[in-house]
């Protein structure tokens, strides 16, 4: 078998910082949305490392995640594409999103 | 490597079935060790002699090649540093996106390489169709499809995997372009990192270098910053790249790589997978409602630590094992080898140091220790079963914020049961079981405040000084034993992590993976792969220890004018023996430390001897009360001399109660603590802080029950 070694990136990332390209103000917290919520991350906040890991684990601008669960006190609980992940409430303020239309 | 034979690693993210296919690959040709300097477990196996022998080495599994986690660190540092003749990156099927992200950042490594697509059973379960062509043709690495739990198309991966490996084929590094800008920036940092530059020289393409940096990974700017000349112009050039996108307004470069990488995925799946409808989604969402639920859940979770503490023990000690007909006990059948080769080596030599040496100091203490092996096993057994079937997440996830508030976290909980939460644990497999935390503040307040709970061990020595002073509130007693060892590990953890082990705790990020089937020679590997660190650890530091204890606790030894004035009273002369070793005439010299706690000389020796293993606290006390040889069966006649002893009071038994509980953990529980930590510091400091800790708890409690009028 033969491969080759050179790939093109099929579709360029936007320059933006937005996913979606929805306005700042319509842009809030993870960490304020309902159970059952379907939302689009528009984009990570919070410092390099921090992005980092929540872009390892597939919570990157663009993905839709749907909140399945909100504790009183615990992590919250979404589904991002075929994974669920408990996500600290203080990561859930640095992930913003808009709803999904 | 310098090696004659070939070596595969298994490279994934965690729960995509990495070492169930590890385990169909090695089968029982399979052990376990530490990565160097660090305590993440390395898995290494090799392929029958059939499949040539090769080595297998199973990596901690990874989302990313970034070093977020100790896990990740250690995979990442094992590929660039042993460059393997292949990786095996195994891919879970029924989550392929987020499993491509990561190899995506091995297939740029340029080390050879094939894909395993794994679980393809439960993705076709959950509506998943994946070309496994496609993916092929789209990665230009083999891909073989595999069920690894029913090892499904495990012999063709093994056949590809040997064709690759001697090809070298796949060597060349995979490029992969991250538009205009990023590509220009990775160009310029190329050039100030020659491929085989030091500090650079592991073999790795200049590229993945220049992605690194990029990416600002603290690791490799590091490694760049202690080379003075090339760490200045990487510095210069990443410090242009982000200068620039500043000014453009664009996200940071690493950003960009990361949205490339995803969007380069994306589009992969798009061409091979195809989706219907997931009923079993259903199925994860209504066990979820009831698992994390803040009622059920609790529920849930009790019936689990109490249906796996029941199983260990119960196994353990035979009860289960008496319904099948089967006499005995694992933990007996292991007493019971240690007594008949004491009583073997104790006729076959005569009486006398050498004796002593090898019945009362090697035999008993290794024995003593080794007794613990079936529960480690059967402990492991079933952590391994919950961890596997996907449930341990949530009862991490259930835990985490009670326990965050004493600086610990969700998974810390199973580690303090195991040690003895539920009273009758043991702090070994427990310090042992902390290796599942993450963090390693919240995983080192954990290791240090395991000893705290009630063990196996101390519950002899409680059972007899209950049954002295305190017999009619009996259960009541054991019940406030065990919630007052809850508050003082709780307690513990939180002080320490506010003076000693300070540091904010990382925020909580877990994937809760979908329930499935544990399978059984999985549990039963892993739980092997813990008792042999164990009995490694048994057959050094233990040994060693167990010297050192019986040369206190014999020497000097008693003149034979004095021991012959006790020749007639076996229980005065084992007394008299004690008083005049090195361990008597410390437990002397300590009265001036202890008596403020209403410990005398006796006490003193036995809580020194308890240090070897604590239930040597029954028997020490049964020899420094006359009682000659008093075993812990045996306690109900020492309960009767303490109590009937003018010295002792229900105040005094309570505060030694208090004070085994804290006091320094036992040599096994020390080595635990050494090993796991990977520094005698730490298994000092616990042993000092722990006495100090007992030792004022005592004091207060003993003082000012003396000032209440409740005696002393």
């Amino acid at each position: 078998m033969e491969y080759a070694s050179t790939m093109e990136m099929p579709a360029v990332f936007g320059i933006t910082s937005v996913a979606t390209g929805t306005d700042r103000e319509n842009q809030f917290p993870l960490s304020k949305c309902m159970p059952g919520e379907v939302v689009i991350v528009e984009r990570l906040k919070g410092r390099n490392e921090t992005q980092a890991r929540l872009e390892s684990v597939g919570v990157y601008p663009g993905q839709r995640l749907t909140v399945f669960r909100i504790g009183r006190r615990s992590a919250m609980i979404v589904d991002s594409s075929d994974m669920r992940l408990a996500l600290d409430r203080r990561l859930a303020e640095s992930i913003l999103v808009c709803r999904c239309t | 490597m310098v090696q004659d034979r070939l070596s595969f690693v298994l490279a994934g993210n965690p729960n995509s079935g990495k070492t169930t296919l590890f385990n169909a690959l090695t089968g029982s040709r399979q052990w376990v060790a530490n990565y160097p300097g660090v305590t993440v477990e390395k898995r290494i196996g090799s392929l029958s002699a059939e499949h040539g022998g090769i080595e297998v080495v199973d990596l901690p599994g990874a989302y990313s090649l970034s070093t977020h986690s100790l896990d990740e660190q250690v995979a990442r540092d094992y590929i660039l540093q042993q460059k393997p003749d292949l990786l095996i990156n195994v891919l879970d099927a029924s989550n392929l996106s987020r499993n491509l992200y990561l190899t995506m950042q091995l297939l740029e490594l340029g080390v050879p390489m094939i894909i395993a697509l794994n679980m393809s059973d439960v993705a076709e379960q959950r509506g998943i169709q994946i070309d496994a062509g496609q993916l092929e043709a789209e990665l230009k690495v083999p891909v073989v499809e595999i069920v690894a739990s029913q090892k499904k198309g495990v012999k063709n991966l093994i056949r590809v995997a040997r064709e690759t490996a001697d090809s070298k084929v796949a060597a060349s590094p995979f490029q992969f372009s991250y538009g205009e800008k990023v590509d220009e920036y990775l160009e310029n940092l190329q050039k100030n990192i020659p491929a085989g530059n030091h500090p650079f020289d592991m073999h790795i393409p200049s590229r993945w270098w220049a992605i690194k940096c990029l990416e600002e990974d603290p690791q490799v700017l590091g490694m760049a910053q202690r080379d003075g000349a090339t760490g200045l112009n990487i510095s210069a050039v990443l410090h242009q790249c982000l200068a620039d996108a500043k000014q453009e307004k664009s996200p940071s470069p690493a950003r960009l790589i990361a949205a490339a990488r995803y969007s380069f995925v994306d589009s992969i799946c798009r061409k091979i997978v195809q989706r219907s409808e997931d009923s079993s989604r259903q199925w994860l969402d209504a066990l979820d409602r009831i698992a994390i639920h803040p009622l059920s859940g609790w529920v849930v979770m009790v019936l689990v630590f109490f249906g796996a503490y029941t199983f260990t023990f119960s196994v353990a000690n035979g009860e289960i094992l008496s319904w099948a007909g089967i006499a005995g006990s694992p933990v007996g059948w292991i007493e019971g080898f240690f007594a008949w080769l004491g009583n073997v080596t104790s006729a076959a030599l005569p009486d006398g140091v050498l004796e002593s040496l090898l019945v009362n100091g090697i035999i008993g203490g290794v024995g003593g220790v080794l007794v613990f092996v079936p529960i480690i096993f059967l402990m492991f057994f079933v952590i391994s079963l919950i961890d596997d079937s996907g449930y341990m997440a949530r009862l991490a996830y259930l835990l985490d914020a009670p326990l965050r508030m004493f600086g610990l976290q969700g998974k810390s909980a199973l580690a303090m049961a195991v040690s003895g939460g539920v009273a009758g644990g043991c702090a070994v497999p427990g310090i042992m079981a902390t290796r599942t935390l993450g963090d390693p503040r919240e995983r080192l307040a954990t290791i240090l405040v395991c000893p705290f709970l009630n063990c196996g061990a101390k519950l002899p020595v409680y059972a007899m000084l209950i049954a002295a002073f305190f017999q009619k509130w009996e259960g009541l007693m054991m019940l406030a034993l065990t919630i007052i060892s809850w508050g003082f590990a709780l307690g513990g953890a939180w002080l320490l992590r506010r003076l000693i082990i300070q540091g904010e705790s990382p925020p909580m990020m877990m994937e809760l993976p979908p329930y499935h089937l544990p399978t059984l020679q999985g549990a039963l590997w892993q739980a092997w792969g813990r008792v042999q660190l164990y009995m490694r650890k048994a057959a050094t530091f233990i040994l060693a220890a167990s010297i050192v204890i019986w040369v206190m606790m014999t020497f000097p030894r008693l003149p034979q004018q004095q021991a012959a004035q006790y020749e007639n009273d076996p229980g005065a002369l084992a007394q008299a023996e004690l008083a005049h070793s090195a361990a008597g005439r410390i437990g002397k010299a300590l009265e001036p430390v202890f008596s403020p706690l209403g410990f005398e000389w006796r006490t003193n020796i036995a809580l020194l001897g308890g240090v070897a293993a604590k239930e040597v606290i029954v028997s020490t006390l049964g020899t420094a009360y006359s009682l000659a040889d008093v075993s812990e069966e045996e306690s109900g006649s020492l309960s009767q001399r303490l109590a009937g002893d003018p010295h002792w009071t229900p105040l005094k038994a309570f505060c030694l109660i208090l004070f085994v509980m804290l006091y320094a953990p036992c040599v096994g529980t020390i080595a635990a603590i050494i090993q796991e930590t990977r520094s005698w510091k730490w298994g000092l400091f616990s042993t000092i802080y722990s006495t100090a800790f007992a030792w004022i708890v005592a004091f207060v409690v003993f003082q000012g029950g003396r000032l209440i009028g409740l005696g002393g």
